[in-house]
């Protein structure tokens, strides 16, 4: 069986070191790792949006040869900042993650993330965590067969939280491969695979079980698993972290 | 849809009353002899009005178009300073190389424009924040202004000063045909292959990262609308020096039309921008006969105060 996303010496001059990957479908994916381990720059170069790689494909499909007419269909990105810059509805910035205008296809999506209500209001009046709903919505309307997602719980209150796991949940058991960066290493157990990252080097891949209990993980982010959960590391140098 | 009929009834209309007006000269020529009273409206009118036309649509269209790649509303021409850099060039290569064809002044115009979009580009950066490009703008502005005066004082001509004070300012008397071709032909090409790229720039209010990932090319991009909307701006500067705020007004109306959409804006505000130096320069034709006030002096006396209220309209949505 051929995977659904083929990356292979992704790099990001500096940020990334060359990376190798496979995605199958149907896959709910977590990235984690520090602040400034890469996370960024691997989900970057898999949307082809910097750096390079020697394979990147989708179903077999090259993504960076892909004109702005497919490329929705293939793979979904969103950054981690909600900026939205004009007075634009919400309507609208959803519409405008499609190539051509399917108004229906448009309004399933406000219905399915609850932005009916202020379909018509512009987008940059919006609250930061109603913001990233609806740029969500800008990324999945196309049914794209990878999504890409960069800190997507942040802003979001613990309703939207789980609730955005189910919808991913159900956007994977579709047949796409989802990919979320997280910071919240408690979360992990929702995901079928882990990719942890540090230093710009992808260090393990491993189901969410495995990754809990795995020393790279506590290595990674300096913490040990105590009593009540995570806590510092009290080492004899706080620095010694790889 | 309903808007955009509207908006082109209101363009006709001004560029006829433009043509026509004042009427009196036009009917009495008309009776004494009718052929002088159409070279009037052919030779001394239709350049005038062809060139408010055009000079107000592209200062429309790369308004909007810079706007649209800063996604910043207080981007145009001359806030860049690609006005300002555009008539330094003209001025360098009229009176110190002596260039007088039309074409090579557009050319240099163009050129002047270029280096000072391109150092905009450079000091602040594409997606600059809003005092960031003002700032930056400012200081091209200021710095082509000096260099634009030293140039002219140290000009071999002892008139320089003298009589570059209409054409930098801004006015479309006594311009013939050929000059206006030589500014507006370059400019139509530009601003039709800006207007190509209003999808680009729609899809760009998702910022440069998101664009990207949707196979779009926003480094690309921006060198292209640099460079359209310079020469677009140079070749117009060249004939008619620089104009002010009708490229910073013009797309903040045009999006009123688009539903916010940068791009889609494009056209809209290139019409807005044309009505609205039409009637400039058939206001400053009120001025007592014997009398020119440059038209670029009227646009900004009417810009500035707009300009504060869409300052003030940003510092209430910051503070939102």
């Amino acid at each position: 069986m051929t995977s659904l996303l083929n990356v292979k010496a992704a790099t990001v001059p500096g940020r990334l070191n060359a990376t190798d990957f496979l995605v199958d479908s149907g896959q709910l994916i977590a990235l984690i790792g520090p602040n400034g381990s890469g996370k960024t720059s691997l989900l970057r170069a898999c949307a082809a949006i910097d750096g390079s790689a020697t394979v990147l494909e989708v179903a077999g499909e090259d993504v960076r040869t892909a004109p702005p007419a497919r490329r929705p269909r293939l793979l979904g990105y969103v950054p981690a900042s909600r900026d939205v810059v004009w007075p634009i509805s919400v309507r609208d910035i959803v519409g405008l993650g499609l190539a051509s205008p399917a108004p229906d296809r448009v309004d399933e999506m406000l219905e399915l993330l609850e932005l009916r209500s202020f379909a018509d209001r512009a987008a940059d009046r919006l609250s930061t965590g109603e913001r990233a709903r609806v740029l969500l919505a800008r990324a999945i309307v196309p049914a794209p067969q990878v999504l890409l997602l960069d800190e997507p719980l942040s802003n979001l209150d613990p309703y939207w939280v789980l609730r955005l796991l189910e919808l991913l949940r159900k956007i994977a058991d579709q047949g796409a491969a989802v990919i979320v960066a997280l910071h919240d290493i408690e979360r992990i157990a929702a995901f079928d695979r882990v990719l942890l990252m540090n230093g710009g080097t992808l260090l393990a891949d491993l189901p969410p079980e495995a990754m809990a209990s795995s020393p790279l993980l506590a290595d990674s982010f300096r913490l040990d698993r105590g009593d009540r959960g995570w806590e510092l590391r009290r080492s004899e140098d706080p620095r010694s972290s790889p | 849809m309903r808007g955009g009929l509207a908006l082109v009834i209101i363009l006709v209309l001004a560029a006829v009353l433009h043509l026509l007006l004042p009427i009196g000269p036009v009917l009495e020529l008309h009776r004494t002899d009718p052929r002088v009273a159409t070279l009037l409206i052919t030779e001394l009118r239709l350049p005038r009005t062809l060139l408010a036309l055009g000079y107000g649509a592209v200062l429309g269209i790369t308004g909007a178009a810079l706007q649209a790649l800063f996604a910043n509303p207080l981007a145009s021409p001359d806030i860049t300073g690609s006005s300002s850099g555009a008539a330094l060039g003209a001025v360098v290569g009229s009176y110190w190389l002596g260039v007088s064809s039309p074409l090579a002044l557009a050319a240099w115009g163009g050129g002047g424009a270029l280096l000072a979009l391109g150092l905009l580009l450079l000091l602040a950066g594409r997606r600059a924040t809003g005092p960031i490009l003002l700032l930056a703008g400012l200081a091209i502005s200021l710095t082509a202004g000096a260099a634009t005066s030293l140039v002219l004082a140290l000009a071999p001509s002892p008139f320089a000063f003298y009589d570059s004070f209409e054409w930098l300012m801004g006015s479309f008397v006594d311009r013939s045909l050929p000059q206006a071709a030589v500014a507006l032909l370059p400019a139509a090409v530009c601003s039709a292959l800006l207007l190509r790229r209003s999808r680009a720039l729609d899809v760009m209010a998702l910022g440069g990262d998101v664009a990207a990932s949707l196979g779009y090319r926003p480094r690309r991009l921006g060198v292209e609308v640099v460079v359209l909307s310079a020469i677009s701006v140079g070749a117009c500067v060249s004939v008619c020096g620089a104009i002010g705020f009708v490229g910073l007004i013009a797309p903040f109306a045009g999006r009123l039309m688009s539903a916010g959409h940068p791009g889609r804006a494009l056209l809209p505000s290139s019409g807005i921008g044309a009505v609205l130096l039409l009637l400039a320069d058939l206001a400053v034709r009120l001025a007592p006969a014997g009398r020119t006030i440059p038209v670029g002096v009227l646009t900004t006396v009417v810009g500035t105060p707009l300009f504060v209220w869409i300052l003030l309209s940003m510092r209430q949505r910051l503070a939102a």
